[in-house]
């Protein structure tokens, strides 16, 4: 299992973080999400086959791109 | 198969992703979907989808599910008529929500105070009466109260404390009490029902108040958008095409003609025409045109025939980067709190602590939990003050209706608070400062057979009575105003972007300007050290040739207006900066700020680059006013903190702008921030006011008077009357001090 936190700068309202919440979940292996407006982060947790690259290419693919 | 497209409005976004995600979500999950897109700003959702594989019920089910909604245009009307209608929809309900407030609360607190001060007899004490009462309060608290209870809990998840916050929670603890007391007889005798319903129905007032004067900014981007033609006309292999705009590629040859909009940024490659285009610079004069010109979307071409080459096409041209900028401006204008939530933020927690302290004192010193818990509802229901409701919708009713008096009309509130804020005024020149269209300055007579300038006047007057150009039109109606008939002329002609000529009396007469002249090859030398200092000022100069002989030079110009030098003075006396904005070159411009005493100039801007003048200055700092009225201005007038529109200007300025001035006059702009200032000192009064009278039961409310046995005991236990009489005087006083505003 593994967990970790992304600052997400596009993340301006809370229809964004559900939007990135629902994108998250619907992919295999994520097993929570919890993203936050004030911070701009969200916190995943995670287990194969879900990987941090999948994770971030897909938060790229709905234009929410993780800051590095 | 068919296809369809469609627009539709859509609600709920909130931030620029907002309406990405929708994009996403349309093309992702709904089959047939052949492109969307989703204007943030004007709140519209563009379509194209395969209509036997999707439904605009399906399309507006997925926007639904994504967490906004879809305005689907009813069978009879349109879309623009479905933005409407739920606009109107939104007006109908608050008004719906405030009138049921409105009816159940006037007759609970007639009763009520009535029953108090015991104007009405022994029944009112009868127990069925507290059920009436309860009968009356409940929809007031459920109906009218719901979206309170709803922005509350957001803002409560948000770690905040609104006036949403205050509402809820007053109006609730006075009226779960009021129920408890009614069930369990051993938590008191009084019940504070009308408390509850009050507070939500005054402060229902002011939401509806606001709704009613909330900004169109959809309907200003739609108007951009309509500028440009929908088609175009194309020239390959020789063949004229009409095709689509979307169509046009850059290189094309596109041909226009006159009368017609140009649909893209292009260059001329062949004709002379020229250009109005005052929409998009406010320049009110036509701007001659020759192969190797540039022309803009979006303007309109006057008498030639056009062919040109698309250089700039779709979003690149300069018209699609305004509208950009305007949704941009209007996307990230962050909201302004209102001054009641700011203090809310503060007074909530602090009364909530008071409260709690309040209660734990009296168990622990008491040794009761029910007295100790009476004094907690009360100090909560005496610190929930329903002047707070009227504090801020009454002055600012009472400002917007003094400035509607007197031109100024505010789009909203948050409008009037930031005019009250300004520092630098941002002036545009064409059209504000100046009057925009152009009149007869000076009247030069050289030829000895005229007797007089009137004559020269009459004679360039007779031959351009037909001309349908704004420096033709200008010298006709200057001698109609100096009571001057026409000759009859024979053979008008017009030679386009040059000037016209006729036959008068059987003498040929030629009316235009010098470049003209120098074509013919007539010597214009005599007079050209005139025509240049004339030219220095800013002026159009006209030559009128008759009989093969100079007769004499007509100059035009755009002209002050008359209110213009007291307006910029008056805002001097009131300690604001004052800059001239204009597209002009320096030496034009200086001219005219010289005339009415501005000394800050930024001369030479583009038409989309007014928006990036107002930004820097505000990244110095500055709170900028920003007023102008073209569609160059529009940019600029929504990322400035107050935009203000003249009266005469164009639809888009107009409902771009924070502030429209009707009267056309700058003086509106002084008188604004006079007004909005005042207002503002009312506010902060009232709101002084609201919270006084309640601040000070508090202590009383939490028992601080108990002890002293010499007091009266309505005083020592918190008595309802004291706190209705409470109520009753901040709300008078709120009141009274914003009618001040309208009457001063």
């Amino acid at each position: 299992m593994e967990k970790q936190t992304f600052t997400i700068p596009n993340i301006s309202c809370s229809h964004c973080t559900k939007a990135v919440e629902n994108e998250l979940l619907e992919m295999d292996g994520i097993s929570s999400v919890y993203s936050d407006v004030e911070t701009k982060s969200v916190t995943v947790q995670w287990d194969t086959p879900a990987s941090l690259e999948k994770i971030l290419a897909a938060l790229e693919d709905i234009n929410y791109p993780a800051a590095q | 198969m068919s296809q369809q497209k469609k627009t539709i409005p859509v609600r709920g976004m909130t931030c620029a992703n907002c309406a990405m995600n929708i994009e996403r979500t349309l093309n992702k999950k709904v089959p047939g979907i052949i492109s969307a897109s989703v204007n943030f700003a004007s709140e519209q959702l563009s379509v194209e989808y395969e209509s036997s594989e999707t439904s605009l019920d399906e399309i507006a089910k997925a926007i639904q599910k994504a967490g906004f909604e879809a305005v689907l245009p009813d069978e009879s009307g349109g879309n623009e008529d479905a933005e409407q209608l739920a606009r109107a929809a939104e007006i109908k309900n608050q008004t719906v929500k405030f009138a049921v407030g409105a009816v159940f609360a006037g007759i609970l607190f007639v009763l009520s105070m009535s029953r108090d001060f015991k104007l009405i007899g022994q029944w009112s004490h009868d127990p069925w009466v507290n059920w009436f009462f309860l009968f009356l309060a409940t929809p007031v608290q459920f109906y009218t109260g719901w979206d309170y209870y709803a922005g509350a809990f957001k803002n409560l998840r948000n770690k905040t404390a609104n006036m949403d916050v205050l509402v809820a929670l007053g109006s609730s603890v006075a009226y779960f009490y009021s129920v408890g007391v009614m069930i369990f007889p051993f938590l008191g005798d009084h019940v504070y029902f009308e408390t509850a319903a009050v507070i939500i129905t005054l402060i229902k007032l002011g939401k509806m108040l606001e709704s009613r004067t909330k900004g169109k900014t959809g309907a200003a981007i739609r108007k951009l958008m309509d500028l440009t033609p929908k088609m175009a006309v194309v020239i390959k292999n020789d063949e004229e095409k009409e095709v689509p705009l979307a169509e046009v590629a850059e290189g094309d040859i596109l041909l226009v003609r006159p009368g017609q909009s140009i649909p893209v940024d292009g260059e001329i490659i062949k004709g002379i025409s020229s250009v109005d285009e005052s929409m998009l610079s406010g320049e009110p004069l036509p701007v001659d045109k020759e192969p190797g010109d540039t022309v803009t979307g979006g303007t309109i071409n006057q008498q030639g025939v056009l062919t040109l080459q698309a250089r700039k096409v779709g979003k690149d041209t300069a018209l699609a980067r305004i509208i950009q900028m305007v949704q941009e401006a209007q996307g990230s204008k962050a909201p302004i709190q209102a001054l009641a939530d700011k203090t809310a933020s503060i007074f909530v927690p602090v009364v909530m602590v008071i409260a709690l302290i309040t209660f734990a004192l009296w168990w622990i010193i008491g040794g009761e939990f029910v007295p100790a818990m009476i004094r907690l509802v009360a100090v909560l229901v005496i610190a929930c003050p329903c002047a707070l409701g009227l504090a801020t919708p009454t002055a600012i009713m009472a400002g917007t209706g003094k400035g509607a008096e007197q031109g100024i009309l505010f789009k909203n509130s948050e409008a009037l608070e930031n005019t009250s804020k300004i520092q630098t005024v941002v002036l545009d020149k064409t059209g504000t400062i100046t009057q925009g269209k152009p009149v007869v300055t000076d009247l030069i007579k050289i030829s000895s057979n005229l007797k007089n300038e009137t004559e020269l006047l009459k004679t360039a007057a007779s031959v351009e009575q037909g001309s349908e150009h704004p420096l033709g039109k200008a010298i006709a109606a200057h001698a109609q105003s100096q009571g001057l008939s026409f000759w009859n002329c024979d053979n008008f002609k017009a030679s386009g972007g040059f000037g016209v000529q006729a036959v008068i009396h059987g003498k040929e007469v030629f009316v235009g300007k010098p470049g003209w002249f120098d074509k013919m090859e007539f010597s214009l030398k005599s007079v050209e050290s005139e025509i240049l200092r004339l030219q220095n000022q800013g002026k159009t100069v006209m030559i009128v040739v008759n009989d093969n002989e100079l007769a004499g030079l007509i100059a035009v110009a755009d002209t002050l207006h008359p209110d213009s030098v007291k307006a910029v003075d008056k805002l001097h006396r009131q300690h604001l900066e004052v800059v001239m904005l204009t597209g002009d070159n320096l030496r034009t411009a200086r001219n005219i700020a010289d005339q009415v005493h501005i000394k800050h100039i930024v001369s030479d801007v583009q038409p989309d680059e007014k928006s990036d003048k107002v930004k820097e200055l505000q990244n110095q700092g500055k709170k900028v006013c920003m007023v102008g009225d073209g569609i160059n201005d529009a940019p600029a007038l929504a990322i400035a903190d107050v935009g203000m529109a003249i009266g005469t200007g164009t639809d888009i300025a107009i409902e771009t702008a924070d502030v429209i001035l009707s009267r056309g006059s700058l003086k509106g702009v002084s008188h604004a921030i006079d007004l909005s200032r005042s207002t503002m000192l009312t506010i902060r009064q009232n709101l002084f006011w609201a919270f006084f009278y309640n601040v000070m039961l508090i202590p009383v409310a939490a028992g601080i008077l108990f002890p002293f046995e010499s007091i009266p005991g309505f005083l020592r236990n918190l008595h309802p009357i004291t706190a209705a009489l409470a109520m009753s005087l901040s709300s008078f006083t709120v009141v009274t001090n914003s009618l001040r505003l309208y009457r001063s």
